[in-house]
């Protein structure tokens, strides 16, 4: 008897191949006692699998604060880099600014993870400490602080976010305004001077008309004359 | 303002990953980030934990990973899942670690005693002390056997098995054609197959507890 590949029986035993693949294997497996026994010795490993659970964590969520904080700390100063790299240079230096985010991106990283590490090293500790010692009520007063520092610092990195967000934009409105008006004044300066320049050759070329007109009118009196 | 920053922070809750992940491209958006953490933190965790072998090491390594996924954050691809970016960086993290662990030798859990911490949690909570010896050494055989896969068969059988990928995503995430994956999942169930039937003689497929357990795979 001529077996399929021992790969194709994979797709059918996730229930991921084809309905006409499917439907040749199924009708293999009702002859075949050799391939019978070894899916169905796959589906007991894969049964087995599940014996494998791991812990569940509920205090996941502590784990966010420390990293949003820095995360939000990171998006700050390249906000600011960026912007002050915008504006500062009308020619900036490529390869510096380069360099800088290099070693800003590098130290952020360090310290992110610096953060990660021992926030989640702290964290473990609490965890570990309060399964042990604390009783369901010392438990539930606990939660209730942590609950609270958390919105506490939450409250409060929305509102340095949002301070250094507001003097971010001033700054920025300020640089706008000034470009701008500098802008209005470059271009009153050039109107004033075309100006000038028009009214100037409209006066030439009216004192010359003027010039023509004479000249044509002494040229009549003289032809008209004797 | 700060009402403002607020109703931004709900409606944040409603984009798809990969409007977030944009925003953390473009902007470096702290907020859209934490929502990636908060909605991928348990599976990545997962994810290193069974590649690894330690829910201790895991927790580090995928904080890694997230630290990662935002220094690389101008390297996504908007046009791609985010899902299938973020597993290749878990799945890649995963293998650099168990290579350092194996220049440490580090990576014995014969002789690691702490994982006996690693059972069913239900178990922790209302299982009798009998039931919960025995549920320690079934993980710890699974555990064991897992361990025992060469690394880029066990990243098959952990992601298609517990975190419920299908074959062709991943494909996608290891880089590799279906076909590899399909050989490397009949290669990893015939070594796994070989290490678990002699340790499991009494096995009774119908037992009351997996049933349960077997039809969410991504709650871990």
């Amino acid at each position: 008897m001529k077996h399929p590949h021992r790969d194709e029986w994979v797709p059918f035993l996730f229930g991921e191949s084809s309905p006409e693949a499917a439907q040749t294997l199924n009708h293999h497996l009702a002859e075949c006692a050799e391939c019978r026994g070894r899916v169905e010795a796959w589906r007991r490993t894969l049964k087995r699998l599940d014996d494998w659970q791991l812990p569940g964590q509920r205090r996941g969520s502590l784990f966010f604060q420390p990293v949003m904080k820095w995360a939000a700390a990171a998006a700050i100063v390249l906000g600011i880099g960026f912007a002050l790299g915008r504006f500062a240079s009308p020619s900036p230096d490529a390869k510096a600014m380069a360099r800088l985010e290099g070693s800003i991106k590098a130290s952020l990283a360090a310290e992110i993870e610096e953060q990660i590490r021992s926030g989640v090293a702290a964290e473990l500790q609490r965890g570990v400490a309060a399964r042990q010692f604390a009783s369901t009520t010392a438990l539930a007063a606990l939660e209730a602080r942590i609950d609270a520092a958390r919105k506490a610092d939450a409250a409060q990195l929305g509102a340095e976010f949002e301070s250094v967000l507001q003097t971010q934009q001033e700054e920025d409105r300020a640089v706008t305004q000034a470009l701008l008006s500098k802008l209005q004044e470059d271009h009153d300066r050039d109107f004033l001077s075309l100006r000038k320049d028009i009214e100037s050759v409209a006066l030439v070329a009216d004192e010359q008309l003027q010039d023509t007109h004479s000249k044509l009118l002494q040229l009549a009196a003289a032809k008209l004359g004797p | 303002m700060f009402k403002k920053t607020l109703s931004n922070l709900s409606g944040l809750f409603s984009i798809s990953d990969e409007q977030a992940m944009w925003r953390v491209q473009m902007d470096a958006d702290a907020q859209a980030f934490a929502l990636l953490m908060e909605r991928w933190h348990d599976r990545i965790h997962g994810l290193c934990a069974r590649m690894l072998g330690n829910v201790h090491t895991a927790e580090d390594v995928a904080q890694e990973v997230f630290a990662r996924v935002f220094e690389k954050r101008k390297d996504y691809d908007s046009d791609r899942r985010f899902s299938t970016w973020l597993w290749r960086i878990a799945v890649n993290r995963c293998y650099d670690e168990l290579r350092r662990l194996q220049r440490r030798q580090e990576f014995s859990i014969e002789h690691n005693e702490e994982e006996h911490a690693l059972v069913p949690d239900e178990l922790i909570e209302t299982g009798s002390p009998d039931q919960h010896a025995v549920a320690r050494d079934e993980a710890d055989i699974i555990r064991h056997a897992l361990a025992q896969l060469p690394e880029i068969y066990r990243a098959v059988v952990v992601l298609r098995h517990y975190h419920g990928l299908k074959l062709r995503e991943i494909a996608e995430v290891l880089d590799v054609p279906e076909g590899t994956v399909n050989s490397r999942m009949a290669e990893a169930l015939s070594q796994l197959t070989v290490l678990l039937e002699p340790r499991f003689p009494n096995f009774k497929p119908l037992r009351a507890a997996p049933e349960k357990r077997t039809r969410e795979p991504l709650l871990i």
